[in-house]
């Protein structure tokens, strides 16, 4: 049972990580820094997520689960505003 | 025969005891290097997946490869930081700044090999190395 949790976690963190990566190509320097940093972090934090329980034996729960759960809904829901490129209100130069 | 013990039988407990004491100590450098690295990525232009996976794949790379002697270098001579608090901050910096600084290196270092005249602009380059 546990053994599923991890790996249901490790697949919801891969897919974060790749909405992320999507979107992080997707930026250039008129962008936001604030933006920026926060997916590059998020990006970051969905890999070693994925890896955490056979790297650092910090298993998955059902909280945790949760979580990646609702922020991988969020990033499916919101990934319409960035099918034609970076949204407008993340440009630095929107003027 | 000794019977096998389920601790011993699960491939969880295979991947945690051989991966466990080599990734641990350095799994902060490798989080500081792919976050500086994804921040760089952020701040370039888009080009097709596979060269922004390989330009990832660089930096990440590039940091790993100069962060320890860089570490060793602030922590034993410079400014004498703990090398375990410094080694992920050089690696995020490195990520982060390193397209920047070879921006600035290369065609410092070109220029004085003899190969471009002094002031003269460098074409520009994206990131899988095409010329825009």
């Amino acid at each position: 049972m546990n053994d599923a949790i991890d790996v249901l976690q490790a697949i919801e963190a891969l897919c974060l990580a790749y909405t992320c990566f999507c979107r992080l190509v997707k930026m250039d320097d008129t962008t936001l820094p604030a933006i920026q940093h926060t997916f590059a972090l998020m990006f970051t934090v969905s890999l070693a997520m994925a890896f955490a329980p056979w790297v650092f034996a910090m298993h998955a729960t059902p909280m945790s689960l949760g979580f990646a759960s609702a922020v991988l809904l969020m990033q499916a829901v919101t990934a319409t505003l960035w099918r034609d490129g970076l949204p407008h209100c993340y440009r630095s130069d929107k003027g | 025969m000794a019977e096998p013990s389920s601790s011993s039988s699960g491939l969880l407990y295979l991947f945690v005891v051989l991966l466990g004491p080599v990734v641990g100590p350095h799994a902060f450098v490798l989080f500081g290097a792919t976050l500086g690295g994804a921040t760089a990525l952020a701040k370039t232009r888009p080009t097709g997946r596979f060269g922004d996976i390989l330009f990832l794949a660089r930096v990440i790379g590039i940091a790993l490869l100069f962060t320890m002697p860089a570490a060793h270098f602030l922590s034993g001579t410079f400014i004498g930081l703990p090398i375990d608090f410094a080694m992920p901050c050089v690696a995020y910096t490195i990520g982060w700044k390193w397209d920047q600084l070879t921006e600035k290196a290369w065609p410092w270092i070109l220029e004085r090999l003899g190969f471009r005249k002094p002031g003269q602009k460098p074409e520009e380059v994206t990131r899988d190395g095409g010329h825009e």
